[in-house]
């Protein structure tokens, strides 16, 4: 039994009543944001900010499982952060999602959250 | 505890470094490189004084200068780290020149099977008119002059473009056809690459200089060694090449270009014409194949009363992307500009369409036209245009440009149906309908035939119907 | 530095109040205790002075655009940022510039008028005018004021839609207007309302309207219609070099709006503007834009349909004379289904002017049914004047429909001869010929306005106006 894999720490980010199927809410984690995304039931984690320019992705548009940066346009999955639609050159971190009870959390390895920019 | 973490980064292999779209991952674009290359040619001093100037250029340029162009680069789909390049010139096989190579219907051809020409071979009738069709290894032997002054300052390559600039430094060899004055050949000029052997890199340079009054016209082929059967994920390969054409005054080239690569293949192109008084080119290029190709155009409408009438059509399925650049100058008067751009898109493959005319003060008396147009066949097909003007010169005797997008027409399926056709003979006709235009330029008949079976063999080949699922509206 | 402000409460001779604020001018240049001022100034809540700050921290880290016309001129530290109410102020007609007072007078201004705009005036008859046309409207619920006063009195409406169409982020000028914006209107139509003679920005007119950096937010409710008019054609005469504006407007499901303006800014302002409209489903959004003054004007009304059903229309006017460039363009992002979008770009160029359309179509994956058109004419009436097109047409999504066409060109010789052998001298004829060119775009004016609209060309085309 090697027991937890690596070093990792789960970040509690939000209730799961506060994110509706379809809806998405921006949440802090320490310094860095992180958007979280109910896909048909369904939690996703990604960076909370647009891996292109400065902008946070909860004032950009959902559209089923991809997120549109309204600033540029950039358009990434929500499922695996690829950059589905230019100008943005870097895909978005994504976070793996466990649910305890009724609360959201992301499992990530320790030290500073990854995300692009 | 501790020793578990050790043993596990040890065992994960380290995340490949993330490409994004304007990342080119050719790893061999260096100074040692470009010295072995000019070693393995013993190239003179200025050839290698030319080549790292070109490659000091490519180093200071970015992938994409323009403006204009930047949010539409997209190089992700090459993989071309581990390809390495020919650094010698070609070698020519004994027994190129032998008559009975020479096709049906042809002046001349050439044929190089990655770094070997294994063609090399004129008529009569070109021959003894003075036509040169040769290697630029050749060349360098025979009249050094000559090659000096038709190649050095990278001639007619883009100076501000980044990939053009690569090739400046890297070609390990290409050809040059000459025409002299005055000479006019009835039989087109048949050049054929096959190139596409995985994990190498060919760079070549076409140069095309026809004297004054001088008539040729040439049909280009790019096939794969290995036929279009190769999956896209196998081991890719990239080929670089340059047609530069100096038109003397009064002469005319038609020049038709088939690009048939397989989808493991990376090609950039430059092609560029510099025509002198009442010259005229006219390009027909049809890009087919390829993961992803980047081609630029650019004419130089100089002498009064020049002229260019260029088509290209694109037919792309699965993942394929077609970046497409084209510059147009209009210096001279009374010059001509007609550039139609074409392309039908299929499955997930995507076009960019982009035409810059340019119309200088002293171009009194132009005519440029410039039509972008695509036939989007699938939900996830895209196609971006971007048709541009700069007019400096009003007096111009026409300046417009159109582009449009749609699907297959509607109503002309229906009528097609209506008499008789089967629904998915009725969308072939169609779209092999709305590609014709360029086929109908193509200079020499085995060719044309030849198109019209690679256009329809790629019909059969994509995806039939949609996606699952509609995404659901912006909310 | 900024002396003791007071606060003083006037009132205007028809019962109608305004708390008239006095600033010494800022100085030039903008800190961010400038930024804090305007805000203190003001009186706002802390949200908006937020807002402000981290607007200008933005506005701060952005490079200068180098693409578009030519900004490197503009000297951002001598612009003041604020600038007290018009009352008191000492300028003399006799300082306004000649060309400026034949200008009124060719296009038939009234005298009263003309003062005004020439910023002399402080009191204005038009505040008869807008103080009766406000009590119609709020008898119909319709809310028609100064943006500060917006932010003031519809506190929640306010926060809920300001800056969620145009970012502070979304480039330098909009970043600085964020941080330092001051005037403009405040409109908000109630659900079902068809309001029924067009809004005009010009009633309002006291010197924040035609402030440097004002800021318009448009919300019209559902199935409610509006007509908003802003500018004139009489030049502002100003000595602000930089007008700087952001315009916003969100038409809820099944409104309509339309939005016309036409400017002629003194040929020495750098007019860069950021207009933006989100269109819900089954609304229709459309943008009646003319330029004809400025030295460098950079604006591009955008359309987001953002709805299933929604409609974009945008026809757009661009003249450009000796030393000014008119860079403008439209663009229409199809994000929902079933939408349409028609674009019309009409412009001239002469005496060396410049024009240049930057236009955007783009039609994201999940837009289906999608049907567009754009026409951009260009007209050079003569050597030096110069035109470019630059088009970016991105379709994603395979049954749209989309066409799109340009031409450029000078004026028929033919017809202008024509027009002559009936007896019009050859400027008579051109100027016909030009109305013809600009029809689509006046046939869309308000009477009045296409009246003074087409002796405004007629004015340009004679090179009369400097």
């Amino acid at each position: 039994m090697t027991g937890a894999p690596g070093d990792r720490r789960r970040i509690d980010l939000c209730a799961a009543d506060d994110v509706p199927p379809g809806t998405m809410k921006l949440c802090d984690v320490g310094d860095e944001l992180v958007l979280v995304t109910n896909l048909g039931g369904t939690f996703q984690a990604t960076q909370g900010i647009c891996s292109h320019e400065y902008f946070e992705l909860d004032r950009g548009l959902m559209t089923g499982d991809s997120i549109m940066c309204t600033l540029h346009l950039s358009r990434f999955s929500l499922i695996d952060g690829e950059v589905i639609d230019t100008p943005a050159e870097l895909p978005l971190a994504v976070y793996p999602v466990v649910v305890e009870g009724d609360r959201v959390l992301i499992e990530v390895p320790e030290g500073p959250l990854e995300v692009n920019r | 505890m501790t020793a578990q973490p050790e043993a596990e980064a040890a065992l994960k292999p380290p995340a490949p470094a993330r490409q994004g779209p304007s990342d080119l991952t050719l790893s061999f674009v260096d100074e040692a490189t470009v010295r072995r290359t000019a070693g393995a040619a013993a190239d003179p001093e200025w050839l290698l004084a030319d080549r790292l100037e070109g490659l000091r250029s490519f180093d200071a340029l970015p992938i994409e200068t323009n403006p204009l162009y930047t949010t539409y680069v997209d190089l992700r789909n090459a993989r071309l780290a581990a390809a390495r390049p020919y650094a010698g010139p070609a070698v020519v096989a004994s027994g190129a020149a032998a008559a009975k190579l020479l096709p049906e219907g042809a002046s001349a051809y050439a044929e190089i099977s990655e770094n070997r020409v294994t063609a090399l071979v004129l008529s009569q009738e070109a021959h003894a008119a003075g036509v040169i069709l040769e290697t630029l290894a050749d060349l360098r032997a025979r009249d050094p002059e000559l090659m000096r002054r038709l190649l050095e300052g990278g001639c007619a390559l883009p100076e501000n473009d980044k990939l053009a600039q690569m090739t400046r430094a890297l070609w390990s060899d290409g050809l040059l056809l000459h025409v002299p004055d005055g000479v006019r050949l009835e039989l087109p000029v048949f050049m054929r690459w096959i190139v596409g052997a995985p994990d190498t890199a060919l760079l070549t340079r076409t140069v095309i200089s026809l004297g004054e009054d001088a008539e040729i016209s040439v049909v280009e082929e790019q096939v794969s060694a290995d036929g279009s059967e190769s999956a896209a994920t196998d081991a890719q390969a990239f080929f670089a090449g340059t047609t530069e054409v100096q038109l003397g005054s009064g002469s005319t080239l038609s020049f038709a270009g088939l690009q048939d690569l397989s989808l493991r293949q990376v090609a950039f192109q430059h092609r560029s014409a510099v025509l002198g008084r009442g010259a005229t080119v006219r390009w027909a290029l049809a890009q087919l194949g390829c993961r992803v190709v980047r081609s630029r155009i650019d004419n130089f409408l100089e002498g009064n009363g020049s002229a260019v009438e260029q088509a290209e059509i694109v037919f792309g399925s699965a993942d394929q992307l077609f970046d497409l650049t084209s510059y147009t100058r209009h210096v001279g008067e009374d010059t001509t500009g007609n550039l139609l751009s074409k392309g039908a898109l299929a499955d997930k493959s995507r076009v960019y369409m982009k035409g810059l005319a340019t119309i200088e003060h002293t171009a009194h008396g132009t005519d440029s036209y410039i039509g972008e147009f695509a036939m989007l066949l699938s939900r996830q097909a895209r196609s971006v245009a971007i048709p541009s003007l700069e007019i400096d010169q009003p007096d111009c005797r026409r300046v417009a440009h159109a582009s449009s997008v749609g699907p297959i027409d509607e109503s002309q399926l229906f009528y097609l149906e209506s008499r008789g056709l089967e629904p998915e003979d009725a969308r072939r006709a169609i779209v092999l309908g709305y590609l014709e235009p360029v086929v109908a330029r193509v200079p020499l008949e085995s060719a044309r035939d030849l198109l019209r079976e690679l256009l329809e063999a790629k019909w059969n080949a994509r995806v039939v119907g949609r996606p699952a699922a509609a995404p659901a509206a912006v909310a | 530095m900024a002396t003791s402000p007071e606060i003083v409460s006037s009132e205007y001779k028809f019962g109608f109040h305004d708390d008239v604020q006095y600033l010494e001018e800022t100085k030039h240049g903008l800190t961010r205790e400038t930024v804090e001022e305007i805000s203190r100034i003001k009186g706002e809540p802390a949200w908006m002075l937020d807002f402000r700050l981290r607007a200008y921290e933005h506005y701060l880290s952005r490079p200068m655009p180098q693409w578009g016309g030519d900004l490197n001129q503009i000297d951002l530290d001598k612009i003041v940022y604020y600038r007290k109410a018009s009352q008191g102020e000492e300028k003399s007609w006799d300082d306004v510039p000649d060309k400026i007072k034949k200008t009124f007078e060719r296009l038939g201004i009234p005298e009263a008028e003309r003062k005004f705009l020439a910023g002399v005036g402080a009191q204005y008859d038009s505040e008869v005018v807008y103080h009766s046309v406000r009590e119609e409207l709020s008898k119909i619920g319709v809310v028609f004021m100064g943006t500060d006063q917006g932010l003031k009195e519809h506190p929640e409406l306010f926060k809920k839609y300001f800056a969620t169409v145009v970012p502070p982020e979304d480039n330098k000028f909009a970043a600085l207007n964020s941080a330092v914006w001051s005037g403009g209107s405040f409109v908000y139509v109630p659900k079902g309302v068809e309001v029924p003679l067009p809004l005009q920005a010009y009633f309002r007119i006291n010197a924040e309207n035609t402030g440097q950096f004002e800021r318009t937010l448009i919300i019209v409710d559902e199935g409610a219609k509006v007509h908003y008019i802003e500018g004139c054609t009489a030049p502002i005469y100003t000595t602000d070099a930089l007008h700087a504006a952001v315009v916003e407007v969100i038409a809820l499901p099944g409104s309509k709006v339309r939005y016309t303006t036409i400017q002629n800014w003194s040929n020495d302002v750098y007019n860069l503007v950021t207009k933006r409209a989100h269109a819900h489903a089954n609304s229709t959004v459309e943008w009646i834009d003319a330029n004809t003054g400025s030295r460098l004007t950079m604006k591009y009304p955008s359309i987001w349909l953002r709805g299933e059903g929604a409609t974009a229309e945008v026809i757009s006017v661009a003249v450009a004379g000796k030393g000014q460039h008119q860079d403008t363009g439209a663009k229409a992002i199809h994000l929902a289904p079933n939408t349409r979008s028609r674009i019309i770009s009409k412009s001239i160029s002469k005496d060396g002017g410049r024009t240049t359309y930057r236009g955007q179509l783009k039609v994201v994956p999940g837009a289906t049914g999608v049907v567009a058109s754009v026409r951009c004419d260009a007209l050079l009436l003569d050597e030096g004047s110069r035109s470019d097109t630059y088009p970016y047409i991105d379709i994603q999504e395979d049954d749209t429909t989309m066409t799109h066409e340009a031409t450029v060109g000078k004026i028929s010789q033919d017809q202008v001869f024509y027009l002559m052998s009936r007896g019009l001298t050859e400027n008579e004829a051109t100027n016909l010929v030009v109305q013809g060119f600009l029809e689509v775009f006046t046939k869309e004016l308000p009477m009045e306005y296409a009246i003074e609209f087409n002796r405004l060309v007629k004015l340009e085309m004679e090179g009369s106006l400097g």
